[in-house]
């Protein structure tokens, strides 16, 4: 009986221990859902499958900078599991490092809105703000 | 000469393997290490150069199977096909360090070369249905199911690692080969050439015509190259 009281206890405490904040997880997993729509034409952009759009451009651009405002707030101590989130323990780990890769990608974002002007400066540029995705993913973000 | 000798450093040697099997070989290393840094270096969100170095793997990797059937006998699968048995009793002389005398793969070698074989063809063909969920893809991406790229994506994440692994037993295993039990494979595959011995398996290679290994390189790539164009994408981009 002693032993039932005692597992009962920790399973109490393992649940709130688990306890997270599932709504801020719902929260970045859209605004990166965001991201990665707005992402989504840019690729055959840059190969040259389909025209240079500068409205497509634009709103990728603006919407990575809404988003990196955001982001930074998004990413609370309880946060850390649940809900199939993809965030690596070295997002609080290295907390500075992690907020300041959302400040790189909003700053080279907004510099791009008036670098690029046409295909060849969109050509020159886009892969550098995109860039910016992929090396944040490498180290914060859970393979698949 | 015995069995149970070493090979004699006879001046008189036979031919082992084919220009075209050397040059998969050398080839195959140098665009596995390419694989990896046009991944992990390259500021190219597309991957437009790490995509061309999977053709070219898959390309070399089908001309291989198509080589293992129809080329010189020591490239042929059937003369060198993995089979517990032999691969045993052959592992255990080895550690009493009187292995037999192979002049193609040893019946041990056997195994890691066909586990290399099938790492680097898993590699590169979950590779077509791979992306990084920002702008790089593989060309069969958008033509899968997402249960089937999340689980190719995954593998080919973690799969490099593996091919490191099987690489790393291949080259120690052939450094003790070369420079312990002086059986000089390495030269070998450089040469093509090993001294005269008495090899168990075959006397020297039947070296098949360089005709028929340049018509598999075209049937090989015309099957990759025009595989990608089908799916939509392009060798230029």
């Amino acid at each position: 009986m002693r032993n039932v009281m005692i597992v009962t206890a920790l399973c109490g405490f393992a649940t709130v221990a688990l306890a997270q904040n599932v709504a801020v997880i719902e929260q970045r997993q859209q605004i990166y859902k965001g991201f990665g729509e707005a992402t989504k034409p840019i690729g055959p952009m840059l190969k040259g499958d389909v025209p240079f759009d500068a409205a497509v451009v634009k709103k990728a651009l603006s919407t990575y900078v809404e988003g990196t405002k955001k982001l930074p707030d998004l990413f609370p101590d309880d946060t850390k599991t649940g809900h199939d989130t993809e965030a690596l323990p070295a997002i609080w780990q290295k907390k500075d490092e992690f907020v300041g890769r959302f400040k790189k990608l909003g700053d080279d974002a907004q510099a791009a809105m008036t670098t690029i002007t046409d295909q060849a400066s969109f050509v020159a540029t886009m892969p550098k703000v995109v860039g910016d995705c992929a090396a944040c993913h490498k180290e914060f973000r859970a393979k698949k | 000469m015995s069995v149970l000798s070493r090979p004699a450093t006879d001046r008189k040697q036979v031919r082992v393997w084919d220009g075209a099997t050397r040059f998969f070989h050398w080839a195959l290393l140098i665009l596995i290490l390419d694989a990896y840094a046009t991944r992990n270096f390259s500021h190219d969100p597309t991957l437009y150069l790490h995509r061309l170095n999977g053709y070219a793997i898959l390309t070399l990797l089908l001309f291989r199977l198509l080589w293992g059937l129809v080329g010189s006998s020591t490239s042929r699968f059937a003369s060198f096909f993995p089979m517990p048995g032999p691969a045993i009793r052959y592992g255990l002389a080895l550690l009493r360090r009187r292995p037999l005398h192979y002049l193609g793969h040893n019946p041990l070698g056997a195994c890691l070369i066909f586990a290399m074989l099938l790492a680097v063809a898993a590699q590169a063909s979950t590779g077509l249905f791979t992306s990084d969920d920002v702008l790089a893809q593989g060309p069969l991406y958008d033509h899968a199911s997402e249960a089937v790229t999340a689980r190719a994506s995954s593998y080919h994440a973690r799969g490099f690692w593996i091919i490191v692994g099987l690489a790393a037993i291949h080259v120690v295993a052939n450094l003790v080969y070369q420079f312990v039990l002086k059986d000089r494979l390495i030269t070998s595959m450089v040469t093509g050439r090993k001294p005269i011995a008495d090899y168990v398996d075959q006397r020297q290679a039947q070296i098949a015509p360089a005709w028929r290994a340049v018509a598999c390189f075209v049937v090989a790539a015309v099957i990759v190259g025009g595989g990608v164009l089908l799916s939509g994408d392009s060798l230029l981009k």
